[in-house]
């Protein structure tokens, strides 16, 4: 039994079904993302848990109590909000007091953990200023702290860091997981960043319609996308649709390629399916590749230079193909327009249903 | 000759006097610009600052023009401090309860979880009430409260109450006070409405969300947020109310002793007859007035910083 | 149901109660005003006493005059103030507090202390103007500039000038077509606000015109008022008509713009 278990759980705005059946388990001192875009219900299902909505199906329960009737002031939660939410007229310290101050916990015992949350978020000599006087990453830590000197069952964070810069953004994402780890806190993050969901997270539940379209790690989700929903979301990804050839031996065409994979398929032979590549997968053919590995042959059409890894596309037959290399000392950069060929294991290529709904990311 | 004030940059690194001059006719130029302001600035001088003006100045003269504070210690005269008391108490009164109704009005619309048609007919309605005051407003009263009103004929000829035997008179404080309540309550909800608008629901669940009750969420954050922005509305309500003549005259014909009444009088010529004295009660006025817009703006000021 | 929705309509009650509260006030003395102006024939409900309104020449007079004056105030204020708020937003948008500060002035002075200082600056020579109706209509425009000049200014604020001016110079436009064909166009919903509030104010305004010794309609109700009991309260609900009427064609002309805006953003 986990420590929070979401059983069921339907919300409906009027006719809208926002969350659909949702369920969910969440172990004791686990860190969970909620992943989607906007409108998947990921925000809906989290304000649920904290007892500003109310399900209109299916039961919430925390450490074994079903909570669903329970009013948000009780359930004893911590919630950090998009905005902030800090209370204008209070300093950071009262801030973060405010919920051992209203619990009737005696004045010196209130300063002294103050004290220990300044520190914990590096903000000790901040604690007098009001949140008009501190920027939006320091605003975001008081909020922070405010949340977990309660010491709530579960911290509940609502994209907590997207009204953020990209720098601030990365470097407090990194003290929220210290902390998390720090203080053992069950803790359910949405966010509609993948980057951040996979970085942080023990778990990943991407979600789409108000439903989970995978739950796994975040190495699980990324290497083994279950839907095209999901593979298209996280990452870049070539994806290109095949018929399959040999469900058997794992043989599938892309146009007039012949493309192998590295287990069979679970689709009849004959049907159509989509091959999803992954860029860094890729590679251009040399002497070191293995002979059983997969050759698309192409031109190089554009090439972009990101840095620390270098872009190609690479135009085969009608369609067109990421390619991401390295950019190290011994990397030998072909030309645009250079005839190549591409290679890639039969591991990293890999089939998903082909969905009703036509659609192809690519980047 | 060349237009120097063309090429005229700030930091050029010629010879010092021409870096000087430029600097100049550069400053020269953009000065020159608030000269475009001119005819706004010289209407306003002409037709508000300098006749309000002349009116502090006639205040400290006698009527030869010489200087004398005596009109200011004739402001200590029984009635006229009395006139100030009963104008400072009505201001006071209707702010205060025109506040309160306002607010809730306002609470009603923007927190209340009422429709969203609603929200835009009050909002539309207190536009019309706001500029509906002076003489139609105070008809209406004495046609629904009068001794010969609508309401107060229903309730003597149906439940057989005299609301003048209960000692209510439209002509009173309170008859006066509740007339005023009906232009105050909807500017409460013009001025107000903004700042209801700027709390944001997350401090409601953030407080919630600590174990807060509804109490202690309006105690320690609600309040406190809306009080610098609550008294300035108060304070604008009492200084819209202090000025108020129009009402007043239609209502009373100049029988309660307000200070606008007053004025009025001095300036007819009809009741007092030294000028320099109604210039001093002006003058009392203007202070008033300008001590609230202070406290106005400075509160203003403060409520800005919290509620965006 | 359960506690939180409990809550919830508490808070609902609460708001529906103060409403209807509110709406009570506001509504019963206008219900009970309208009620009374139809009672000016005894034992029957009738307009009678609108038509004694209408039938009294001095009504039409004074109306007459206030609708003058009116017409005068809207055109020298929006005169004066048009292009004084343009030129701040172009040229000087530094005086931008400085005028904003003089907007809270006719606060300070309201009309009673308006009209005794122009009374006291212009009833003598060298300015003898209390005989001149522009005395009369420069104290209207004193007392509407607030309005007008926010109007203008949040219309303003809305389009951008710096980059709408520039756009048109650098297409060849000159200052007269720029004034003409974009930024007035574009204003239209502000002026038109400031229009109809600047008629609602002045119509029925008393204080001045009663001070200053004119014929206006303001006076003129309040004339009525003193000997008649029925007639004032048609006249109130006239009046009320009217501020109300002004109102919904701000009202109207916003969306009305805003509307015709987007329909004509589409065909492009």
């Amino acid at each position: 039994m986990g420590f929070i278990e979401l059983e069921g759980i339907s919300k409906n705005f009027g006719c809208n079904t926002v969350v659909n059946e949702l369920s969910l388990s969440v172990k004791k001192g686990e860190f969970v993302s909620f992943l989607g875009g906007s409108g998947c219900g990921k925000t809906t299902m989290l304000r649920m848990i904290a007892g500003f909505e109310t399900p209109s199906k299916g039961s919430i329960l925390i450490n074994n109590v079903n909570v669903s009737n329970i009013p948000p002031a009780r359930r004893k939660l911590g919630m950090v909000f998009q905005n902030y939410a800090l209370f204008p007229n209070m300093t950071a310290r009262k801030n973060i007091g405010f919920g051992l101050r209203i619990s009737g916990i005696p004045r010196t015992e209130t300063e002294k953990r103050v004290d220990e949350m300044l520190d914990l978020i590096h903000m000790t000599q901040f604690g007098d200023h009001y949140p008009h006087q501190l920027s939006g990453g320091q605003q975001q830590r008081v909020a922070l702290a405010r949340a977990i000197i309660v010491k709530p069952g579960a911290l509940l964070l609502d994209e907590p860091l997207s009204a953020l810069d990209a720098k601030i953004r990365i470097q407090l994402r990194d003290d929220i997981r210290a902390i998390q780890q720090q203080l053992g806190i069950t803790t359910i993050y949405v966010t509609h960043d993948q980057e951040e969901a996979l970085s942080i997270s023990d778990r990943v539940a991407v979600m789409r319609e108000g439903r989970i379209e995978q739950i796994g790690t975040p190495l699980n989700i990324y290497n083994r996308p279950a839907t095209s929903y999901v593979a298209s979301f996280i990452g870049t990804l070539n994806m290109f649709y095949g018929s399959v050839v040999d469900a058997e031996k794992g043989v599938v065409t892309v146009g007039e390629s012949l493309l192998r994979t590295a287990e069979s398929i679970s689709v009849d032979s004959g049907k159509t399916v989509r091959v999803a590549i992954r860029p860094e997968a890729l590679s251009l053919f040399n002497n070191e590749t293995m002979s059983d590995a997969n050759f698309l042959p192409g031109r190089i059409e554009t090439i972009k230079f990101l840095g620390s890894t270098v872009r190609f596309i690479i135009k085969f037959e009608d369609k067109f193909i990421s390619m991401d290399c390295f950019n190290t000392p011994q990397f030998k950069m072909p030309q645009k327009g250079e005839q190549v060929s591409v290679t890639f294991s039969r591991e990293a290529c890999q089939i998903l249903p082909g969905d009703a709904i036509p659609f192809c990311y690519h980047e | 000759m060349p237009d120097i004030s063309a090429q005229g940059r700030p930091h050029t690194t010629d010879a010092g006097h021409i870096s000087f001059f430029r600097l100049y006719a550069h400053r020269i130029r953009r000065q020159a610009r608030w000269l475009g302001l001119a005819p706004f600035f010289i209407f306003l001088f002409a037709f508000m600052i300098i006749p309000a003006s002349s009116l502090i100045v006639g205040s400290f003269q006698d009527n030869t023009g010489a200087l004398t504070f005596d009109n200011f210690i004739h402001l200590l005269k029984p009635n006229i401090v009395s006139s100030y008391l009963i104008t400072i108490n009505l201001s006071a009164t209707t702010a205060v309860l025109g506040g309160l109704g306002g607010l809730l009005i306002a609470y009603a619309i923007s927190l209340g979880g009422l429709p969203q048609g609603i929200r835009s007919f009050v909002s539309t309605f207190s536009g019309v009430a706001s500029n509906f005051a002076g003489v139609p407003l105070a008809f209406a009263f004495i046609s629904t409260l009068g001794r010969a009103g609508f309401i107060t004929v229903l309730l003597r000829s149906i439940f057989g109450i005299d609301l003048y035997d209960t000692g209510f008179n439209l002509y009173s404080f309170w008859g006066l006070s509740l007339t005023y309540i009906y232009f105050q309550i909807p500017l409460m909800v013009l001025i107000i409405q903004p700042a209801l608008d700027g709390m944001k629901k997350e401090w409601r669940e953030a407080s919630e969300n600590l174990g807060a009750s509804a109490f202690q969420y309006w105690f320690h954050v609600g309040i406190p947020v809306l009080l610098p922005s609550l008294s300035a509305a108060v304070i604008l309500l009492f200084g819209n109310a202090f000025g108020a003549y129009a009402t007043a005259y239609a209502l009373t014909g100049g029988l309660i002793n307000l200070v606008p009444i007053l004025i009025g009088a001095q300036i007819r010529g009809n009741v007092l007859h030294d000028p320099n004295l109604g210039y001093a009660l002006a003058f009392g006025m203007i202070i008033i007035m300008t001590a609230s817009i202070i406290a106005y703006l400075w509160l203003q000021r403060l409520s800005s910083r919290w509620i965006k | 149901m359960d506690k939180m929705n409990s809550e919830k309509m508490i808070r609902k009650s609460f708001s529906w109660f103060w409403l209807i509260a509110g709406l009570l006030y506001f509504f019963l003395p206008l219900l009970a005003t309208f009620l009374f102006s139809l009672k000016g024939k005894k034992g029957v409900l009738s307009f009678v006493a609108y038509q004694h309104v209408f039938a009294d020449p001095n009504f039409l007079n004074t109306f007459r005059f206030s609708l003058q004056m009116s017409v005068c105030t809207v055109l020298a204020g929006l005169g004066i103030i048009v292009p004084t708020a343009i030129w701040i937003h172009l040229r000087v948008p530094k005086a931008k507090p400085v005028i904003e500060f003089f907007t809270l002035l006719p606060f300070v002075i309201p009309p009673i202390i308006l009209a005794f200082g122009l009374i006291r600056c212009y009833a003598k020579p060298p300015f003898a103007l209390t005989t001149s109706p522009a005395l009369l209509v420069a104290g209207y425009v004193v007392i509407s500039f607030p309005y007008i000049y926010r109007a203008v200014d949040a219309g303003l604020s809305v389009m951008d000038l710096q980059m709408l001016t520039e756009a048109a110079q650098s297409l060849g436009a000159g200052w007269g077509s720029i004034l003409f064909r974009i930024i007035l166009p574009n204003l239209r919903t502000a002026l038109l606000s400031a229009i109809f509030l600047t008629f609602a104010t002045v119509i029925g305004e008393l204080t001045l015109a009663v001070l200053l010794a004119w014929p206006a309609f303001g006076p003129y109700m309040a004339f009525v008022g003193r000997d008649l009991a029925y007639e004032p309260a048609a006249l109130a609900i006239l009046s009320f008509a009217m501020t109300w009427g002004a109102i919904m064609l701000i009202q109207i002309a916003s969306r009305g713009v805003s509307g015709s805006r987007f329909s004509s953003g589409d065909i492009h």
